[in-house]
């Protein structure tokens, strides 16, 4: 069984752990994400005949007064970038945060969650927006806490780019 | 020239024949070759010019065909010896062996090279310390660690037997602990002793903090292993990150454990690996040089290049496994394992006692409950006893068997078949029998016999619910035989048909008498035959003797006169003759005052003869009167009577 370290990062309350929390196993509270900054969880993959053990590290989201620390980072195989559909501002974060992992760490595949898809009257990324992410070539969905939409697929995806 | 190292010596003595050219050429000095062609230059000087010319040039060219492949030689030669690189590269060949021989002969070249080595180790150091420690810190730090080991090791062990000799009752105290609390003992040994135990280890690669290998003490703390490796790993990040920020910690300075209450976790760090060691208790520092640190540089040089090329397919490092099980080790305080805790000896011996003192008792237990049911089962087949309740009494050790049930009187006597019939102590059983009348034939009988007491002239039986009496009894005992018999449990009829009243004996034999008589008559006739007087007379006195005796005991007699016929004639007319005849009979006793009401007459012609018709005597007696006596008692009168006539019997 292969294993890859992969990292959950976005900027504070896009609802990262909310998105994977049904979706992963875990043993630890969300208060390590408060005390520690990081909380560990599992997920396994299936890819074709080989499975592939997802070690989660979820990092405690990125703010005006808390940056992401670069050294949770090292030794990633990819990571899962999270940004809040309904504030704009967090995929400008969402950019910022893959150019300091690409200038501290080297480019490392990733997969980009627009999340909240189902507060669609609310949402803040417009079409030209969205154009602008996929011209980037960035693996992209739009994802939600409430439905599980988008969340599957995108590990599946970021595993496949991990293992190819 | 002798001094010149370029002087040719001869290998081999000149011949005395006169030598070949080339023998001549190898003897000449090479040196003074030039000088050879001059003398010949000059004899061809003399001769035609051309011609010497070209005998010239024929001899410079011989002399280049002889002397050529023996000047390259010479060339090469000089090349190796002149030139000290080439010197050095052919000196390099023969010198290894040539060092190997010499040592083997005596010391002079260590002694030789030894202050130049000695020279050369301090320059090194002087000039660059690295090299040197890099290369033999792989021998000092086992060395140092094995050292140290030793010496905490026999400290260790003279502590442990100080704490074995001054707690020697320390076990047995435990298990009464253990027995108390309900605890297992290996728990509370583990609790009264335990200093340390290393639980589980994980390997983890340093880059990612993915786990590589996990092992454990206890196969129920292996779940999620890889989780809670991503979670030391993160919170080793998380706080070298607040000690850098803190207090100004570099990055290469590694967070060496972390106290959780009861357990710590240490971290052995390495170029690619990290030991992450959870242990339960106070764990000595010198495990980190004995175990840890060592099984840590053995993976990292074992599986160097798994470590170097990890894609996070740990499954190559199931070979690290042993190294790390190496590491759990764990230590009690009176150095006994609780898997291992000896049994000291006198609690050997006090098991000993009480296994005997057991292995005792229980045989004389199952030896006294085995006699006890052979006691109860001798009693339960004994008739006249009911076996209700059996048991031991409380009190200490047992207390007292007992047995408790129903006992006819007449039945065997339990205590007697407990003294006299088993080895059972009487003293240690206590009885309880309650009185009851048992209804099998024989305690029936016996029970009839021990009221009744019959005289040793009668004889009672109990057949199919009836009491029977037959010999000779005196008249109370009849007479109160009758009146019990009939209300003794079990007996359903009473029947003395064959027990003679003491008191009729006389009337009795009174009775046979008459039955006895045979009255004969004339052919065809109701007359008395002739010559019966005295019998007549006979039956006349004891008839009255019979009717005068009988009521005094209580009797009452009923005489059936019965006429009989032979067989000659008509039958109706033989009835009526027999009728007649026994009338007759019946007059004769009325006359002579007898009770009418005791005679009754029956004629039954020849149905009845009184003797077989083989001969006239036979039918002579046929032609006669009989008598049937009957004493009755008043109950077999009144019966009788209501038989004869019921209504005057009601009346």
């Amino acid at each position: 069984m292969i294993q890859k370290k992969i990292c959950l990062l976005g900027a504070f309350a896009v609802g990262k752990t909310s998105l994977v929390s049904r979706f992963v196993k875990s043993i630890y509270s969300d208060q390590y994400l408060t005390t520690v900054g990081v909380k560990v969880d599992k997920k396994t993959v299936q890819l074709g005949d080989q499975q592939v053990n997802l070690i989660l590290w979820d990092l405690a989201g990125e703010d005006e007064f808390q940056k992401v620390r670069m050294d949770y980072l090292r030794g990633a195989a990819g990571y899962l970038l999270v940004a809040d559909g309904t504030r704009r501002s967090t995929l400008d974060t969402a950019r910022m945060l893959e150019q300091r992992v690409t200038k501290d760490i080297g480019p490392l595949p990733f997969v980009l969650l627009l999340n909240k898809a189902d507060l669609v009257n609310e949402w803040d990324v417009d079409e030209q927006a969205m154009k602008e992410i996929l011209a980037s070539g960035w693996d992209t969905f739009k994802s939600s806490a409430k439905t599980g939409e988008g969340v599957e697929e995108a590990f599946q995806l970021l595993a496949k780019k991990m293992c190819p | 020239m002798n001094d010149s190292p370029l002087r040719i010596v001869p290998s081999k003595p000149i011949h005395p024949d006169p030598p070949d050219v080339l023998d001549v050429l190898d003897i000449l000095d090479l040196a003074d070759l030039p000088d050879v062609s001059a003398p010949l230059g000059d004899a061809l000087a003399s001769d035609d010019q051309q011609s010497a010319e070209s005998r010239l040039g024929e001899l410079t060219e011989l002399r280049r065909l002889l002397m050529e492949p023996e000047q390259l030689k010479i060339g090469n030669i000089l090349e190796r010896l002149n030139n000290p690189h080439v010197r050095a590269r052919e000196l390099s060949r023969p010198l290894p062996e040539a060092i190997r021989l010499r040592s083997a002969q005596d010391d002079a070249l260590s002694e030789a090279l030894s202050p130049t080595i000695v020279k050369a180790f301090q320059n090194s150091i002087k000039s660059d310390p690295r090299p040197v420690a890099e290369a033999i810190s792989p021998l000092m730090g086992p060395a140092i660690r094995r050292a140290i080991a030793v010496a905490l090791s026999g400290m260790i062990q003279s502590f442990d037997q100080a704490l074995k000799h001054s707690f020697s009752l320390q076990g047995l105290k435990w298990r009464i602990e253990a027995w108390r609390t309900g605890k297992a003992f290996a728990e509370v040994v583990m609790l009264h002793t335990l200093l340390y135990r290393v639980e589980q280890v994980f390997l983890i690669h340093k880059q990612t903090g993915l786990l590589l290998q996990h092992v454990t003490s206890d196969p129920a703390l292996s779940h999620d292993a890889d989780i809670v490796s991503g979670m030391l790993t993160a919170i080793q990040v998380a706080i070298g990150n607040f000690a850098k920020d803190s207090f100004g910690r570099r990055d290469e300075e590694q967070i060496d454990s972390l106290d959780m209450g009861d357990r710590e976790v240490w971290f052995e760090t390495g170029p690619s690996a990290v030991l992450a060691i959870v242990i339960n208790g106070q764990a000595p520092e010198t495990l980190r040089g004995d175990y840890f640190a060592p099984a840590l540089e053995a993976i990292q040089v074992e599986q160097r290049d798994d470590l170097a090329l990890f894609n996070g397919d740990s499954a190559a490092f199931e070979n690290s496994r042993p190294l790390l099980e190496g590491c759990l080790h764990s230590q009690y305080k009176d150095g006994a394992h609780p898997d291992e805790f000896k049994i000291p000896a006198y609690v050997w011996l006090l098991l000993a006692a009480l296994i005997i003192t057991l292995g005792t008792w229980g045989f004389f237990a199952v030896r006294g409950q085995w006699r006890w049911n052979s006691y109860l089962e001798r009693l339960k087949n004994e008739p006249g006893i009911v076996v209700a309740e059996t048991g031991r009494q409380r009190g200490w050790l047992g207390g007292k068997r007992f047995v408790t049930g129903l006992r006819d009187p007449l039945a065997a006597d339990p205590e007697a078949i407990l003294r006299n019939e088993t080895p059972i102590d009487p003293s240690t059983v206590f009885a309880h029998w309650e009185p009851y009348q048992a209804l099998e034939p024989r305690f029936i009988l016996a029970r009839a016999q021990k009221i009744l007491e019959p005289p040793s002239t009668a004889e009672l039986k109990f057949e199919n619910g009836t009491l029977k009496a037959s010999g000779i009894a005196p008249h109370d005992w009849v007479t109160e035989s009758q009146r019990i018999a009939r209300v003794l449990p079990g007996v359903t009829a009473y029947d003395d048909q064959n027990l003679i009243d003491e008191d009729l004996k006389e009337p009795e034999m009174v009775r046979q008498r008459i039955q006895q008589q045979v009255i004969r008559f004339v052919t065809g006739s109701a007359q008395i035959a002739p010559g019966q007087t005295q019998s007549l007379q006979a039956l006349l006195s004891d008839v009255q003797k019979l009717s005068a005796i009988a009521p005094a005991l209580g009797r009452s007699v009923r005489i059936e006169i019965v006429g009989h016929t032979d067989t000659e004639g008509d039958p109706s007319l033989n009835q009526r003759l027999s009728q007649e005849r026994a009338t007759k009979i019946l007059s004769m006793l009325t006359s002579k005052q007898i009770n009418p009401n005791s005679l009754a007459v029956a004629g039954v012609g020849s149905a009845q003869p009184v003797r077989d018709e083989t001969s006239e005597a036979g039918k002579q007696f046929n032609r006669s009167v009989s008598f049937n006596v009957l004493l009755l008692t008043p109950r077999q009168a009144k019966t009788l009577l209501l038989q004869a006539n019921p209504k005057e019997g009601r009346q």
